[in-house]
């Protein structure tokens, strides 16, 4: 069996074992490397397929974490074949894990989906607009409003030609109660587009640390 | 779709001496058919076909029977699509036998 890994936390205050069941319903526990720490559980070394399933107890993990603690987040999937071999990885990217840690230390992902109605011919008559010209405005409006409040801002795939944009915003955990006030103003002066707010989540868009690991 | 492979193509290759791979056809038509697939299950589209159906349920645009079945179709085209991008041309590969 191997080690399958969900993030990183600083080691301070970390428990031995969280109170949840992670990918094969195995018990959740951690792996310390100096005054870091692995979130992880027993899993098979195999190539994860990201199922609805699989990817909902990933997911559960890494929110039932990041409760308590910053969490570095790791992809989908990601499985060591032992106990050494992932502290020896730690130990190599430790420099690395610190310098993001401490980027994203304190804060949370929060997702912004604007959706076009289905009927895009109805939703250009009665806004008077192009679906191109109303999506500038509000995009531009959406990024300077919301970017005042978060620290940082991304760009996610555009995978159907509803969404008008698709971001990711890095924000301060005190200030999530500002950020969602003020998409709500926006999402009421916008209202003919749908919005899906996501989060909190680790910041998976604002950590690159690639590690070779099974299949990677 | 159909495909003709005549003799034409091996034509400036007889008349150059050279001689032909038992296996040259196969090649060719093993080249000409993945392709063919991989137009058929088109692994991005078919990725962000999932996330939208998902985007509509979510919004509660379509109801969870639609989403399931839908859900379903697309990612028994995903693991076809999978095997179609890891298919060897070297090797016959069962296409079928995904999800």
């Amino acid at each position: 069996m191997g080690e399958y890994v969900y993030g990183i936390i600083e080691r301070k205050n970390a428990p031995k074992n969280f109170n949840i069941k992670g990918i094969e319903d195995s018990d959740v526990y951690t792996i310390n490397y100096q005054d870091l720490t692995a979130v992880a559980s027993k899993a098979p070394m195999k190539e994860y397929e990201p199922t609805e399933d699989a990817t909902e107890k990933h997911k559960q993990v890494s929110l039932h974490v990041l409760e308590n603690y910053t969490v570095l987040p790791v992809a989908f999937g990601m499985v060591f074949k032992s106990r050494g071999i992932l502290i020896n990885t730690m130990r190599k990217v430790y420099p690395l894990l610190k310098k993001n840690l401490r980027l994203i230390d304190n804060k949370i992902e929060l997702g912004v989906k604007t959706i076009l109605p289905k009927d895009i011919e109805v939703f250009e008559s009665k806004t008077g607009k192009s679906k191109e010209d109303y999506i500038k405005t509000c995009e531009e409006e959406f990024v300077n409003n919301l970017g005042k409040i978060a620290v940082q801002s991304k760009n996610g795939k555009l995978f159907s030609e509803r969404l008008a944009f698709n971001k990711s915003f890095l924000v301060e955990k005190d200030k999530i109660d500002n950020f969602s006030a003020e998409l709500e103003k926006l999402g009421n002066k916008y209202n003919p587009l749908k919005i899906q707010y996501t989060g909190p989540w680790p910041a998976y868009n604002f950590v690159d640390i690639k590690i070779m690991s099974r299949g990677r | 779709m159909v495909l003709v492979v005549d003799d034409v193509l091996t034509l400036p290759l007889a008349f150059a001496g050279i001689e032909l791979l038992p296996n040259y056809f196969t090649i060719v038509f093993n080249a000409l058919h993945k392709q063919a697939l991989e137009e058929m299950y088109p692994l991005e589209k078919i990725q962000s076909a999932i996330k939208e159906n998902r985007m509509e349920y979510e919004l509660g645009e379509i109801s969870k029977e639609e989403y399931e079945k839908t859900s379903k179709e697309l990612n028994q085209k995903l693991s076809i699509a999978k095997k179609v991008k890891e298919m060897n041309l070297g090797v016959r590969t069962n296409i079928m036998d995904a999800g």
